[in-house]
């Protein structure tokens, strides 16, 4: 690939008549154009936003008055002339968001743009091609010379030295540096400068012993001097720089002076690159398997040397001879893309061959899956050779047509690479001491460019070859010594709690010290590494493989966690005992993102995450075998039990506890007991419920007629139920159809006979009940089959992104997102695969994923500034657009049919709020959309947790991550302070740091068998309260008593503050008004006016929640 | 509070917008909550708001109760009955406030009252408004010319009044009310089930007794009978029509298509076809318009 120039200014294209007006508008303020960018962005958008609505109209009323206008007669068809025709037929969205793309991004050449630009190339040129030679001489002699002419040149009198890499060439080396003037200067891409060392300086053979490398130093440094001497010296900082941040590859720099316009807007850098003629070398020594580095290339044992094969003819490549009209234009489209995209990218390199004619968007090979079919320029290399010695060849294949959904901006307009978090499912910042590798390795005799280089790829070989099963892709990135580790895993292997080594006679393996011989039950003997035993959480299942990496970077190359401790105790024990003797010591530190995330999904009495959902699913089986053997005592036949409690499908914060364990709170789990249908059910709303209710008496005397042990307890219209071994507490309500079916006809009754009010309260009360009893149900069934049986991780993310949700107070009550929608938002980063990555495979990417749709999500065409300033009031909200793809994928879902889906929902144009729609539900009504200011509070705090979360990567800080589910205070309005004892959830809180008690080392037979869950008595003094939260009673009577007045906020999960916000319509000033719904109080009396009596709200507020309240405090007026 | 002084020479309770205010306060603050009040004008004639008698408040406490309203005017007027609205989580499917007194005040029969094991605590919505009857025309006079005064707003006493709890120990109350007792439940539904039963037999055989009667001009009534779509006179069934499926049964009418058939219906359809590709296109068109003025294709 060549190398990507950066591309900071694109240039400036008078589009259309908005686009002058705005282009006017640049011309006013030409100097500070990029401070002024982000103000002028919003306030067209908000002008757009207007001109839309017009044009709306207009376009309504045109189409209206032109009705015939839009059906093209005849003759019209016919002139539709072959420009247009093609157009029309062949055209699609992305075609011309292609072409409007490279418009934008391509310097215009000999635009107004570019004039400053060309004048300076053009200058640099005459510079260049007009340098003396300097005739041949020896190494040292070289570097005398450019010593003392640089001493001259430099402003601080300093001369600089070659830039050889670091084995530098052997005093005695037989070899004759010299300088000429270029052969060719070569403006190719962007403003990089290739010049063409002259093919005298060159011997064919110079490939060898890196002759190449050093003669090309010391061109670059004669440039160097040669360019600083001349006028183009006044203009620019003329320095060293690096191609790739490779040593081998210097390049010449020029930046412009501060305060020096010749630039103009561009504000680019010139980089002057050595190139040579295809004639000087014979480049076909270099191919990859090749070590031209020694003379006797035909020795086999040596090390094949890819890396600085590529490097050598990188260089001969610039000089790439026929660049045509559509080629070059999608390689202007590559750096765009490719940039953001491809980290450490070296494939293979050969001229291209490709038919000129070919348009822009028929070259953009992004759909293309590299991996499979790689794309061969030319016909006369071996690709196989290419795949062998080339590890990173393009993986990423960017789907831009699935799901017919528009990914055009998702694939080249947002940046991705920086997102290493969602991207793989594992994450792990090492910082290593890299002098420790320079003296040690010398870089494998300058095979890798860089220390920094020659350290990724030890750790990736390595890794990768200790991990070949359970990562499919290990992949990496790097800055400077901190080194990211991104693991992409196999979601099936890496739980395994065995790891199948080699057979133990062979030398191979890398976990040796960690493994014990097993004989398996084929018979075959192997070392295997045990991870933990059977009964292994879920949760601790997947963090396997962070201690694999963390033990096997510990033991190889002396990593140390930092932070809390990834590994186990048995771990520990042996990790540091024979280390290998090719191990790398040295200060070195470790940060696993996926578990420092994972201390979130745990709770305050459960720090150690062994609590698990595994108890509550089989005690609900048992309890429907036993429902349904009470068969002959009940008039009818218990048909089927739905669950519809998050416990029950893996996707509760906390699991479920024991319901005989009389705990401060215990989450009752619903349950729906469906009997068989019957006739006999009155039509009567109000008998049909006294018959449920009796129901459940006789359900309930029958169970405990055949389980004296349980405890059961039974309400007006549900069944409170503990079941016989104690282990799960449900809430049994009856399922029963008659009753939708009597409310939905009585709604359409009361709708035919025009009783406005009773149809709008019937047919409430049937949505609610389809919801309680249809709906959730089914949900029920699509996530404990997606979690179960496709995406085992989903149950983290749920539970990552609910306590997320729940500490920034946007979970469940009144402003909240819905908890189902909430595992909606969670499964889309697992169903919607069009981004080309693959599903995740731990909470943690998961949960970085959904954040990332969370702060992203375009919420409407409006940018996010303008929306901050509207009312708060939901009615004059601007229509936001929601969120569309909660959609099921593994469910048999094609892309015409996801595609249909979504056009549906869009045809629907709702206003106001954003929903989540599924395949079940299409227009996303099931449980309620969330309003604008949900919307954009969440928008705001995902984006903020985001940077948390990639800091927290950045700087390997655990705190960071903390702040994450951190949320402010200082914004609210106002903030009622809970007596902490009595919020009967606050066990659910997650642990804070550095409260776990240190266990002592015990012998493994004295230990308890498993560490168990803490247990504390509700603060009520009542036992068997089950399922009692006050605080989420008050909260709820709160929405309640003020919902015209102020919006509450909670942590659902035992926080204990509520925060209020006045809604400032019902705080302005108004006329007295009995419907206005609000506590008033007169403010001006001479015209009548009321405002909002705030402080006899906060004494009823006190009031109102007598016994829980500690205080509360006003933060603003 | 600056304005304050305006009419307090009067001793009057100053108006505002057509309505008294009436400050209250509460035993431990001293903001002043206001009570808005106003004689009752009814449009028609209402058996249960006399409209002499009777005062529409307003901006009540979310914690009132008939009993404080009772104690308020005590000494001015003597309230026979408070009609609340806004109260929270009433049942809306029943009925609404004022139809559920009617029923009861008319019937006047507690045995037909939904006998309910416990007494339910209620909360009404901010700035919540009620009807309150008082006994006499003079008393409501007397309530609309009260004078102003500092007033404490009568909070009930918990230790006689379930209703008067408020927070922890009225969430605790409603929890165990939620659960009573088996026998008690079992006692409600089983009288309820008895009485619907009975009132069921009782309708059913007066149906009976009218069919295949005929009325006075001769006619006989024809009477839906079950829940089956048929109506019956006794004899004959028929099936009988509802308003909605008439309804979908119009709407179905218009959906028939003409396929086809024609040259020229082909030739429409194409230009159709090609009408629908040019829109597409200018749509996309304008979508690419609407992304470059966001600056949608400027990645840095």
């Amino acid at each position: 690939m060549a190398p990507a120039g950066k591309r900071k200014a694109p240039s400036f294209k008078v589009a259309d008549k908005r686009e002058a007006k705005k282009a006017a508008k640049h011309e006013e303020s030409d100097e500070d154009r990029f401070a002024m960018s982000s103000d002028e962005s919003s306030e067209s958008s908000a002008e757009s936003g207007q001109e839309e609505e017009e044009e709306e109209h207009e376009d309504m009323s045109a189409e209206r008055a032109s009705k015939q206008e839009t059906h093209p007669s005849k003759d019209k068809v016919s002139k539709v002339t072959g420009a247009e025709r093609s157009l029309l037929f062949k055209t699609n969205l992305f075609k011309l968001q292609i072409e409007e793309l490279l418009q934008e991004s391509r310097v215009q050449a000999s635009s107004k743009a570019t004039r400053g630009l060309d004048a300076a190339l053009r200058q640099l040129r005459d510079v260049v091609v007009g340098l003396d030679s300097v005739p041949e001489q020896s190494v040292d002699a070289a570097v005398n010379y450019v010593y003392n002419q640089s001493k001259r040149v430099m402003a601080d009198g300093r001369g600089i030295d070659v830039p050889f890499p670091d084995p530098a060439p052997p005093v005695g080396m037989a070899m004759k540096l010299g300088f000429a003037a270029p052969q060719a200067v070569h403006v190719g891409f962007n403003v990089d400068v290739a010049v063409q060392m002259p093919s005298e300086l060159l011997q064919e053979r110079d490939y060898v012993n890196m002759r190449y490398v050093y003669k090309r130093a010391f061109y670059v440094a004669v440039l160097l001097i040669g360019i600083r001497q001349s006028a183009l010296g006044e203009l620019f900082e003329v320095g060293l720089g690096r191609l790739h941040g490779d040593v081998r590859q210097p390049v010449v720099e020029l930046r412009a002076k501060a305060g020096v316009k010749q630039m103009g807007k561009l504000g680019c850098v010139i980089r002057v690159i050595p190139t040579f003629g295809h004639d000087a070398m014979a480049l076909k020594r270099l191919t990859p398997e090749r070590n031209p580095r020694t003379p006797d290339a035909a020795d086999a044992s040596l090390p094949a040397t890819p890396q600085y094969n590529a490097v050598v003819l990188g260089d001969a490549l610039l000089m790439c001879p026929d660049q045509r009209n559509g080629v070059g234009r999608t390689v202007g489209n590559v750096p765009v893309c490719g940039s953001e995209r491809v980290s450490g990218f070296s494939g293979g390199r050969a001229g291209p061959k490709l038919a000129g004619t070919m348009s822009g968007y028929q070259l953009s090979l992004l759909g293309h899956d590299f991996s499979e079919t790689p794309v061969q320029f030319g016909t006369d290399a071996d690709l196989s050779v290419f795949a062998e010695h080339y590890s990173g060849v393009f993986r990423t294949a960017y789907d831009l047509n699935s799901n017919g959904a528009d990914r055009f901006a998702a694939v080249f307009l947002s940046a991705a690479s920086c997102d290493l978090a969602g991207k793989y499912d594992h994450v792990f910042r090492v910082t290593v001491d890299l002098s420790n590798w320079m003296q040690a390795r010398r870089l494998r005799e300058l095979e890798w460019g860089s220390p920094a280089a020659a350290v990724q790829h030890r750790l990736a070989s390595f890794l990768g070859e200790a991990m070949a099963k359970q990562a499919r892709d290990a992949t990496k990135a790097m800055r400077s010594q901190t080194f990211f580790i991104g693991v992409v895993a196999d979601a099936n292997e890496a739980r395994r709690l065995v790891d199948l080594g080699p057979s133990p006679d062979s030398d191979a393996g890398c976990g040796r010290a960690r493994a014990e011989l097993r004989r398996f039950r084929d018979g075959s003997i192997r070392l295997a590494t045990v991870w933990g035993g059977s009964g292994m959480s879920f949760e601790k299942r997947a963090q396997i493989v962070p201690r694999m990496v963390a033990y096997l970077l510990r033991r190889h190359f002396g990593v140390q966690a930092a932070g809390p401790e990834i590994l186990q105790a048995e771990d520990l024990a042996v990790v540091d005992k024979n280390r290998p003797k090719n191990a790398v010591a040295g200060e070195a530190t470790l940060f696993s993102l996926s578990t420092g995330l994972g201390r979130f999904m745990q709770s305050r009495d459960d720090d150690d995450g062994v609590a698990t959902f595994e108890a509550a699913t089989t005690a609900f089986d048992a309890l429907q075998k036993e429902l349904k053997e009470l068969e002959d005592e009940l008039p009818l036949r218990v048909l089927q039990l739905h669950a519809v409690s998050p416990g029950l499908r893996y996707t509760s914060v906390v699991p479920p506890k024991r319901v005989d364990s009389d705990d401060s709170y215990i989450e009752p789990q619903h349950v729906l007991v469906e009997f068989e249908s019957s006739s006999k059910w009155p039509d009567d709303l109000t008998a049909l419920h006294k018959i449920k209710a009796a129901f459940l008496m006789r359900l309930s005397e029958c169970y405990t007629g055949r389980h004296p042990e349980a405890t059961v307890q039974v309400g007006n219209r549900f069944l409170g139920y503990g079941a016989s071994d104690g282990l799960m507490t449900g809430m049994a309500a009856l399922h029963c159809e008659r009753e939708g079916s009597v409310l939905a006809q009585k709604a359409s009754e009361m709708r035919g006979a025009k009783l406005t009010a009773r149809a709008d309260a019937l047919e409430l009360a049937h949505r609610r009940w389809t919801r309680n009893h249809v709906w959730r149900a089914a949900h029920h069934r699509r996530m404990l089959d997606l979690s179960q049986r496709h995406h085992p991780a989903l149950s983290m993310t749920v539970r990552l992104l609910k306590r997320w949700l729940a500490r920034h107070m946007l979970l469940g009550q009144a402003v909240g997102m819905a908890e189902e929608v909430a595992e909606l938002v969670a499964a889309r980063a697992f169903t919607d695969v069009s981004d080309g990555l693959q599903p995740p495979a731990t909470g943690s990417a998961g949960f970085v994923r959904c954040l990332r749709v969370l702060a992203t999500w375009a919420w409407g065409c409006r940018s996010a500034d303008h929306r901050e300033n509207t009312d708060e009031d939901d009615d004059e909200e601007p229509a936001l657009k929601p969120l569309a793809q909660g959609v099921w994928v593994p469910a048999g879902m094609g892309a015409e049919e996801t595609a249909a889906l979504q056009h549906e929902f869009e045809a629907k144009k709702f206003r106001a709020g954003w929903r989540v729609a599924t395949q079940d539900d299409p227009s996303g009504s099931w449980f309620g959309q969330g309003s604008a200011v949900l919307a954009r509070r969440i928008a705001a705090l995902a984006k903020a947790s985001l940077a948390c979360v990639r800091q927290a990567l950045a700087t390997g800080d655990p705190a960071q991550l903390a702040m994450a589910f951190t949320t402010p205070l200082s914004d609210y309005d106002f903030v009622i302070r809970l007596d902490k004892d009595m919020v009967s959830r606050r066990f659910e809180q997650p642990p804070r740091d550095g409260v776990k008690e240190e266990k002592e080392e015990v012998f493994k037979n004295l230990k308890p068998a498993e560490p168990a869950v803490h247990v504390h008595a509700n603060p009520f003094n009542q036992p068997g309260m089950v399922g009692f939260d006050p605080v989420a009673e008050y909260v709820r009577d709160l929405v309640n008593v003020y919902h015209r007045s102020a919006l509450f906020f909670h942590d659902v999960y035992g926080g204990h503050v509520i925060a209020g916000l006045w809604n400032p319509a019902a705080a302005q000033p108004a006329v007295l008004n009995p419907r206005a719904h609000a506590n008033a109080m007169p403010v001006d009396r001479k015209q009548g006016l009321v405002g909002l009596n705030k402080d006899a709200v906060m004494a009823e507020i006190i009031r109102l929640g007598e016994g829980l309240v500690a205080d509360v405090v006003l933060q603003q007026d | 509070m600056k304005t304050s002084k305006s009419k307090k020479s009067s001793g009057q309770l100053e108006e505002i917008g057509g309505y008294k205010a009436l400050p209250v306060h509460f035993a431990d603050s001293d903001a002043p909550h206001f009570v808005y009040f106003k004689a009752h004008k009814p449009k028609k004639e209402d058996v249960l708001l006399p409209a002499n008698r009777t005062l529409f408040m307003f901006n009540l406490p979310a914690d009132a109760t008939e009993l404080s309203i009772r104690r308020l005017l005590k000494g001015t007027a003597r309230v026979v009955q408070v009609l609340f609205h806004d109260v929270i989580g009433r049942d809306v499917i029943k009925t609404s406030a004022l139809e559920a007194r009617l029923t009861a005040s008319l019937a006047n029969d507690s045995k037909d009252e939904d006998t309910k094991p416990v007494m339910r605590t209620q909360l009404l919505g901010s700035g919540a408004s009620a009807h309150v009857v008082v006994l006499e025309e003079q008393e409501l006079a007397n309530v609309l010319n009260m004078k102003s005064a500092r007033r404490e707003w009568p909070l009930g006493d918990p230790a006689s009044d379930p209703l008067a709890y408020h927070g922890l120990s009225r969430y605790i109350y409603e929890y165990r009310a939620a659960r009573p007792p088996i026998e008690m439940l079992k006692q409600d539904v089983d009288g309820y089930m008895a009485k619907f039963e009975e009132a069921q037999y009782e309708r059913e055989r007066l149906l009976a007794q009218q069919r295949n009667v005929p009325d006075a001009d001769g006619f006989i009534t024809v009477i839906r009978s079950g829940r089956k779509s048929t109506n019956t006179d006794g004899t004959i069934t028929v099936t009988a029509a509802t308003a909605n499926g008439i309804k979908s049964a119009e709407a179905k009418k218009k959906d028939v298509q003409f396929g086809n058939m024609y040259r020229f219906q082909m030739r429409e359809r194409k230009r159709d076809q090609l009408a629908e590709l040019r829109k597409k296109f200018d749509e996309d068109k304008e979508k690419i318009a609407r992304m470059r003025q966001n600056r949608h294709f400027r990645p840095y």
